[in-house]
Parts: C-alpha cells; structure tokens; sequence
C-alpha cells in the first residue's frame, strides 16, 4: 500500500526523487554493518562459547600455575595510588637545569601597544548568597581519616574493594578486613563472567558477617548494569561464607561490609 | 497521505524512526540498563593502593621455656618446630628468617618493642610469640599473635593451652595454635595442622592400611592382615575409614570405626568389590562392583541396605568420587571410549558427560572440598609419564602442577582446598609427597618402604 501510494505521490518534475539518496544510504549502512561485524569478527570472535566438554581432541593444558579460585596467595600487583598523599617518593626530583641564555633574542615590543578598554561587567540581577557551611563539614582538600577505611585487591578478574564496619573498625582490625578482602577476591573468578566481555561499571555488594564468621544479607547494592559480573560479585561473597569469627575484642555483634567489583581483563 | 507531500513526509519520517530505533538499541546494548540508582557511589571513598592477595609477612619467635627442667625444654624445642613447619606449610605465610630478629625476644605483650619488628630488616606484619611452662605438672603454653604494624590494637590472638606434659600434646598444642592463626588471617578457611592422612604402605611385606599425621608423623598400622589393603577413603566426619581389602580372599568393601578401632558390617558381594567413596553426608557409600558380570558404579546405603546401579556399559566404571559441596554428583573413571577417562553424572546415574576431552588416559578423581576443581592423574601420551593435573569445572581449564619429577599419581584436596598429597616416585622409590595446589612448594612424607594411595581426612 506504502508502495502505490508512493508511486502515485511523487511527481516527476519539481521535486527532488528522495528514492536515490535513500539507497545511496542504505548501501552505506550495509557497508558499515559488514565492517562492524568483521571487525567484532576478528577483535571478540575468539573467545570460547559454549560447552567445554565439546571441544575436540584438543585441550589449552595451562604450564603455568595459574589458578584462580585455589585459595592461595597470588603474586603481588601493584596498581598506581588514586590519591595523592604527602608521602616523599622513592627517587629525589632532580632540578630541572638552567638553559644557557646568552644568545637569546628579544622579543622586540610593539611602540604603540594598544591596551583593550577593561570593561566591568556587573550581574545585577543575581544577588549570591552567602552558603554557611554546616558545623560538622570538612574544608576540602583538608579532609582527614574518612570514615569508611577501604582497601582494595586486584584479582584475575578485575579489582574488588572493601569497606567495611562503622568508624573504627578497619584501622583498628586491619588484619581482619584483609583476611576478608583475599577470601572474596579469591573466589572472585574470570570463568564465570562472558569472554566476550571486557569491562563492567563498578558493582557493589552488601553484607553482614555475624560474630561466629558466617556471611548474611547479601544483597546487590549497586548493579554493575551487566548481570554476569552482578551473579559474579554476589557468587564470589557467597562461596566466602564462612569467614573467620569476628576479633574476640570487638563488642558488637555483626559487622556490615560494603564490597566493590571492578571488572576488567 | 491524501496530498503528494504528506505521503512523502511520511516515508522519510519512517525511515527516520528506524534509524532511531536502530541507534536506541545500539545505545542500550552498550550502555546496558541500570535498574538501581548510583545513590551508594556518593558516600564511598576510595583510600589506598591495591596490592594482591600477598602471602602475609610473620614472624615467629622461639617460645622460651621458664625453667630449666629439661622435660620442658625438649618439649619447647618440639613446639616451635612444629609451629614453624605449620605455618610455613599453611600457604598463605612468609615466614622471616629467624637471623634478622631482634636480640630481645618478647614472651608477654609488655616486651614487645613495635618499631623494631615492624621496620628492617624484619618488617613483619604479624608477630607470633609466647612462653612455655610447667604448672601441677601440666604443660603450659602460653601464645600470643600480635600485628606489629597497628601499635595502638595489636592482639589478634591471646591464647593460654594447658596439656599432658608430653610429646603428642606439645605437638596438639602448636598444630591448635597454627590452626588458630590460619583461621583467623586466611579469612576463615580451617587449618589442616590437625588433619590426618590414611595411605597404603608396603613397609612390612604386604600392603595394609597406614594412618599419619598431615606432616608426616606418627604413622601407625590400621590393618595389619598380612594380605592386599587398598583404597582408604575417610568418611566426612573421619570417624570411619572405608577401604578395599583381599583378606577374605575375593575384594571387598571393608568399613573401619576409628573410635571403637572394630570393622563395621558392610555385605560381602561376589566379585570384584573396590573404591569406596562416602558420600558429603555420610550416610551412603558409592563403590565398584562386578554384581552383574563387569565392573559398575553402584551405591547403598552406609549399613548396605538400598543397593542402586548406577551405570549400565560394558566397560570398566570404576573411582568413584561425591561432589563434597553439594552431593548431588559423582566423578568416576570409565574405559568406555577405549582409555580410563573421567566422567561425571548424577548421584542418581543421570546427566553424565565426560570431563577431560584431551585424549591420553586420566583416572583417580578427587574432587576439591568448594567443588570447583577435580585433580587427576593424567598420561597425555602413550610413551609419557602420569603426573597430577588440576581442571577448574565449569570453564575446563587444565594447570598441570607436577613437572619432569617421576611418576605423580593419587591426587587428593586437603579440607581447606589449598594443597594436595599425592604418591611420586621423584625420590626413587613410591612415597607420599604433599605440596601446594599451585604445585610449588612439594615435600615428602614417608620414606620407609614403599606408600602410596594417599587420602586426606576431611
């Protein structure tokens, strides 16, 4: 119907036809499609979907010890500190040298240098207010201990983050939060998230550890938006249950952690 | 589409909202949706680098004894061996030399000079330190973990163990203390300082039963028949001990209670009766059985009631092994494509697939305690040697762990799924090693006679 009526409505002098650009555009589109395919071909096209059993005769035998979910240790990787901090460095910054400058030339200046007029520009319509900063608030830049302590692990699967308690608890019992943090990360694996994947938002995870060590109220506090790396996060808590018992010298009787996953390969 | 024009707008218009359409997926398949709110991002902070699941620096000093009673003192020297080997064995320490210590060795909390365990050369993280006494002629030890790099709440352990003034309990003493420190820094997991290994020994002619301590101590005779014992498996709770035994002269299924140190009735079925495997639960025991002409899975109850077959080839079906997370699969060895490979089903015989595809012949089965990884001996070629394998489950993914170091067989998972013990022929005769489940850090068990058929107490 679209068709006839097309046919009947388009004169043929005085308008443009639209028919040629509209397949000039479609061909481009086609064009564009088979690059885009070819390329997500050749750039994602290796990874191994499917059933693992069905693989042919043929088997990747890792030579290295690399396995991730074996709750060891892994070697120390160091990622750069995302804040900056008083702290000297390693290595003492040398003083940039002083170029020779006898040969250099002047800039010769204008006689009649003309100055621009300043004009003062006065908003009288928007009176600023005058913000009284709340009594608790802290200066920026001046912050001190932040109230949540974190620490962060980088596993085979991305880097994970740990807050954990209220005030105190993680300078106080900084043991404990690690312990907890290389559980996690430990059972955090590569295998469970599409290899298709990349990287993922930032996920996190809420949960209680009760006194004797066990893990309750898991819950997705913020999804990562991608649900294979949301099961991921949430798995990886749940295989850590139980943790160890709580410190013998801490009073109360659980302790809420807030875990974050950031996926990348 | 009355007019000439209107129609044309229309058609531009609808390849317009295709277009559109086409964008908005693209958009979201990118993007991806976000059905929870970013309100949490707003309060958090981030503070500090990250550095990797390192294995923790600790110190352990040399708990003095306070007298010179020289009962006490052999006991002290057998305690901090033993508790250096414990943690070093844990996996998850590095231990400091004890040449880099401070002359001062604190055995109270009042003694302990921070600075100097905290800074070089030492720099330790954790301080292990304590004392040894005799108090009512009981041994006293007295044992502390502190974190030397957090001066303002240091303790992490304070423990005070009272025992038997003699060997086993300083022994029982230093393996509960390793096992605390473990549980406490290795984020819950249990210690294995107090596990036992039961293993296959030829040391006096014959092959019996044997049972050790998880380093290698104290190995002692559970049979002694002067026949063929083979196969132990500990039940999940170690309070039984099933294994394979020609002493009636046709292999059967024995079942022995280490508390009353007596067999427990299991029928006697004609044929071939090998590798027991309890169950997660402890209530049924899958085995081997040749009932109906050639060698099948098949599994009863723990008394023999409810006799069940689970599969039906020709071929060999033999090693059973439960799932020990959830019970609800069993890993077995069948030659049904022409070589011993590894397959997996049900507990009730259904869903079966096979595990290792890569040709060769893989056998011995062990599942590890989180159920995502199976060891296995495997023989990748015909002419090459078996060495031990570990496949993570769901992505199929094979490390192989022992290298070039003889004949590595009979894999099986400490409880805490962070090593292994094994039999290897690396030191000229059969013998049971031990070593991490990353392969590093390999150590020997026995040495007198020939062992082998290592299974690790849950």
């Amino acid at each position: 119907m679209s068709v006839r009526t097309f046919a009947y409505a388009l004169p043929t002098e005085g308008r443009e036809s639209l028919r040629g650009p509209l397949f000039v555009s479609i061909g481009l589109h086609a064009v564009m499609s088979v690059l885009m395919l070819t390329y997500g071909l050749l750039r994602f096209g290796r990874g191994e979907w499917g059933n693992p059993w069905e693989r042919g005769s043929s088997m990747r035998v890792h030579a290295v010890s690399s396995l991730p979910g074996v709750p060891l240790p892994t070697p120390l990787q160091v990622t750069p500190n995302t804040v900056a901090n008083e702290n000297p460095g390693l290595y003492q910054s040398q003083p940039i040298p002083s170029l020779p400058l006898d040969n250099a030339e002047e800039i010769p200046k204008f006689k009649d240098e003309v100055k621009p007029e300043q004009s003062k520009r006065v908003n009288t319509r928007i009176q600023k207010q005058q913000l009284t900063p709340p009594p608790n608030a802290v200066p920026y830049g001046e912050n001190g201990q932040p109230a949540m302590s974190y620490s962060q692990a980088q596993t085979a699967a991305g880097e994970a983050g740990i807050s954990i308690g209220e005030g105190d608890f993680g300078s106080r019992y900084g043991w404990y939060v690690a312990a907890v943090r290389s559980r996690v990360s430990s059972n955090w694996l590569l295998s469970t998230i599409s290899p298709t994947l990349m990287s993922a938002p930032r996920a996190h995870v809420n949960f209680d550890i009760q006194r004797d060590g066990t893990i309750t109220g898991i819950r997705l506090a913020q999804s990562s938006g991608i649900p294979d790396v949301d099961r991921s996060a949430l798995r990886a808590v749940e295989a850590s249950s139980p943790l160890g018992p709580l410190p013998a010298d801490y009073s109360g009787s659980s302790v809420s952690v807030s875990f974050y996953f950031d996926f990348h390969r | 589409m009355k007019s000439p024009n209107s129609a044309k707008i229309g058609s531009t218009r609808r390849v317009s909202l295709v277009l559109a359409a086409l964008l908005g997926t693209a958009l979201a398949v990118l993007g991806g949706p976000s059905p929870f709110s970013s309100r949490a991002s707003a309060q958090q902070i981030t503070v500090g680098t990250s550095s990797g699941a390192q294995r923790i620096k600790m110190a352990v000093t040399e708990f003095q004894g306070q007298s010179t009673d020289a009962r006490l003192t052999t006991l002290t020297q057998e305690f901090n061996s033993v508790l250096w080997n414990d943690l070093d064995n844990a996996g998850i320490f590095d231990l400091v030399n004890r040449s880099f210590y401070p002359l001062k060795v604190p055995i109270a909390p009042g003694d302990v000079a921070f600075d100097q365990w905290a800074n070089a050369p030492v720099s330790t993280q954790m301080l292990a330190f304590g004392k040894t006494e005799i108090l009512n002629s009981n041994l006293v030890v007295t044992a502390y973990l502190y974190d030397v790099k957090n001066p303002s709440n240091p303790g992490v352990l304070a423990k005070r163990y009272v025992a038997t003034l003699d060997e086993i309990s300083a022994r029982q003493i230093a393996h509960t203390f390793a096992n605390e420190i473990v549980q406490a820094l290795g984020g819950g997991l249990p210690g294995i300082a107090l596990t036992k290994v039961a293993f296959v020994s030829k040391r006096t002619g014959h092959p019996e039963i044997y049972v050790m301590d998880y380093d290698g101590f104290n190995q002692h005779p559970i049979t002694s028949y002067g026949s063929l014992s083979l196969t132990p498996r500990w039940s999940s709770d170690n309070n039984k001990l099933a294994f394979t035994s020609y002493v009636n002269g046709n292999p059967e299924i024995l079942i022995y209670s280490m508390l009353s140190h007596r067999l427990l009735p299991f029928p006697k079925y004609p044929g071939l009766n090998v590798t027991p495997a309890w169950s997660p639960d402890g209530k049924k025991i899958a085995f081997c059985s040749s009932l109906s002409g050639d060698p099948e899975i098949y599994v009863s109850n723990a008394d023999g009631s409810g006799l069940q077959r689970l599969t039906f080839t020709p071929s060999v079906d033999i090693s059973p092994v439960w799932n020990p997370k959830t019970g609800n699969e069993i890993a077995f060895v069948s030659d049904r494509s022409g070589s011993p490979q590894i397959y997996i089903m049900n507990s009730d015989g259904s869903n079966l697939r096979r595990l290792v595809t890569g040709g060769g012949d893989a056998s011995e089965p062990s599942w590890s305690p989180d159920g995502q990884f199976m060891a296995f001996e495997w023989r990748v070629t015909e002419t090459g040697t078996y060495d031990v394998y570990v496949i993570d489950i769901a992505s199929g993914q094979i490390t192989q762990l022992t290298h070039d170091a003889g004949r590595n067989e009979h894999p099986t998972w400490s409880p805490d799924g962070r090593h292994l013990v094994f039999e290897s022929t690396r030191d000229g005769s059969r013998q049971i090693w031990m070593m991490l489940a990353n392969g590093t850090n390999p150590k020997q068990l026995t040495t007198q006679g020939e062992n082998w058929n290592p299974n690790w107490s849950n």
